[in-house]
């Protein structure tokens, strides 16, 4: 199958530093969008409590 | 007397309330993965991967998903792809032919002579010379329908940097082109069950299911479980993660790592899919009985963790017993069957809100597809009682006069089948699928599943997966059909 000395476990650096750049990028993306989430999910219990505390209030 | 049935009651209907929280709570650590994560420790990783494609009579589908996974961005000759023919009858061997001759030295075509006996053997037929051969240093389990997004494999095996992580799981979406109403409530369905769940279950240290549509697994991590996946129940991807963190290693899910999938297109399919991956499910739960509930050992005896997987295996005695507590306070404290049908109806609008929100967030292209699907996913019929609930109509107005103990109306007619909507719509869900099954017209069956919800439909082939477990019923595996209809959307 003759491959096997061509790849590895990605230490060598021969093979990935080109795409080292490549990978932050990606890996940056990826943990921005677990940051976006965490914000979404603060945003959205916001306005449900909002929403909530509005109707108590208002069926006094 | 009296007052101990009351409490029956109450007890019952807050034992009702367990789904509900359950899944609210999973949903609410879920912005927590934003700050834990295992990004923090994955690195620019590619170890050789051997993809092993289970295939009986894929000839319409092997093509694309052969020419997806030779498309992904990876170090070249750092994959090959095993499709495992279990004696497939159709033209799959002259498409493998093609694609071998296509793509020399990547592709390779295992043929099994005498197939039939499900996924998981074909699997194993694959895993025994992958792991004899002695090339791959880590093993794609998959379906032979599944299209890879370009990066999805380098997102998954950079997580197996970490030699404390013995499998990745991908985000599986459907992608059928053109879809209908049904594949895009399970789009929806995806976003809450995968996207969302297993997130918080990263956060938890705790995975209960890889996708069988995309599990990455390092050889280390195949070898300590065996070898082989387990062909003794038919939920063999849940039993491979149980096994893998059963086995000391951890397992995540990457929800930016995404695949596509097609999906059953008529209700009888998924039933029958269903069927399958729930009582699977129940199996999983006899088989390792020894672990729920169990704190201090492994995490998947923990406590929070058995309590979302019992919500999840035994649904519809939950709903069942919600129904009943309200029922029996209907006819025992009739005033106070108001008041637990406020709070419970009340509290599930609060959940279906923010988790139908949240859900659109996490996953907005998705979401802006299947914006009506995720809106009535419970059913116009449970949207409406949850109204009933919140605005604190007395529909039944004159509350106090019409619950008068002994004393038996018409009236009580409409608001017990409110009351008992949960246990109800279990049953009106199963009418649906017979109505699929009988041929019905398909905007018939449409119109029946908006207004009863697909969330009972799920739960009424969890309670069709008890009652087959409980007769001991034939373990038939019954494939899911798949026409190439699956592209990657944008």
């Amino acid at each position: 199958m003759g491959q096997d000395d061509e790849v590895g476990k990605g230490e060598d650096p021969a093979m990935t530093s080109g795409e080292k750049d490549d990978y932050q990028k990606l890996l940056d993306e990826d943990v921005a969008t677990e940051s976006r989430l965490l914000w979404s999910e603060i945003g959205i219990l916001a306005f449900i409590t909002l929403l909530i505390a509005a109707y108590l209030i208002l069926s006094r | 007397m009296t007052d101990a049935l009351v409490i029956l009651c109450i007890l019952l209907a807050a034992l009702g309330m367990i789904p509900t929280l359950s899944s609210f709570a999973q949903f609410l650590i879920i912005g927590w993965h934003g700050v834990r994560n295992n990004y923090s420790v994955c690195r620019d990783y590619t170890p050789r991967v051997a993809f092993v494609l289970p295939a009986w009579n894929e000839a319409d589908v092997i093509g694309s998903s052969i020419d997806s996974l030779m498309s992904l961005s990876y170090p070249p000759g750092a994959w090959r792809i095993y499709v495992v023919d279990d004696a497939s009858t159709d033209h799959t061997p002259a498409v493998m032919r093609e694609k071998m001759a296509q793509y020399p030295g990547s592709v390779f075509h295992l043929r099994r002579e005498v197939g039939g006996q499900g996924k998981a053997h074909t699997l194993n037929h694959g895993l025994k010379t992958i792991l004899a051969e002695g090339w791959a240093e880590a093993v794609m389990i998959m379906d032979a329908d599944v299209l890879f997004e370009p990066l999805t494999l380098r997102r998954m095996a950079r997580h197996l940097a970490d030699p404390t992580v013995g499998g990745v799981t991908a985000y599986v979406k459907e992608g059928s082109q053109p879809g209908n109403l049904l594949t895009r409530f399970i789009a929806f369905e995806y976003i809450t069950a995968q996207a969302a769940a297993r997130r918080a279950q990263n956060v938890m240290g705790v995975l209960a299911c890889m996708a069988g549509g995309a599990q990455l697994h390092s050889r280390e991590n195949l070898i300590a479980i065996g070898g082989a996946i387990d062909t003794s129940t038919l939920a063999e991807d849940t039993y491979t993660t149980f096994k893998t963190q059963l086995a000391g290693h951890r397992v995540v899910f990457d929800g930016n790592a995404v695949v596509w999938a097609e999906e059953p297109d008529s209700v009888t399919a998924l039933w029958k899919q269903r069927l399958r991956w729930a009582r699977g499910n129940l199996q999983l739960t006899a088989a390792f009985h020894n672990l729920w509930f169990r704190p201090g050992g492994h995490r998947l005896g923990g406590v929070a963790f058995g309590i979302l997987w019992f919500a999840v295996a035994l649904m519809p005695a939950f709903m069942i017993a919600s129904s009943a507590g309200v029922i029996g306070l209907y006819y025992l404290r009739p005033p106070w069957a108001w008041a637990v049908f406020t709070i419970v109806w009340s509290a599930t609008f609060v959940a279906y809100l923010f988790e139908t929100l949240f859900s659109f967030a996490i996953d907005p292209p998705t979401g802006s597809r299947t914006w009506f699907e995720g809106l009535v996913f419970p059913g116009l019929i449970s949207l409406g009682i949850m109204l009933i609930a919140v605005s604190g109509l007395t529909l039944f107005s004159g509350a106090a006069d019409w619950m008068e103990v002994g004393h038996w109306s018409w009236r009580d007619i409409p608001i017990q089948l409110i009351l008992a909507w949960n246990a109800i719509s279990t049953i009106a869900a199963w009418g649906v699928y017979r109505l699929d099954r009988a041929g019905a017209p398909k905007w018939l069956r449409n119109f029946f599943l908006v207004l009863i919800g697909y969330g009972p439909l799920m739960c009424s082939i969890t309670f069709a997966a008890m009652a087959a477990q409980f007769r001991n019923a034939d373990m038939r595996w019954d494939k899911t059909m798949k026409s190439g209809k699956v592209k990657i959307l944008r």
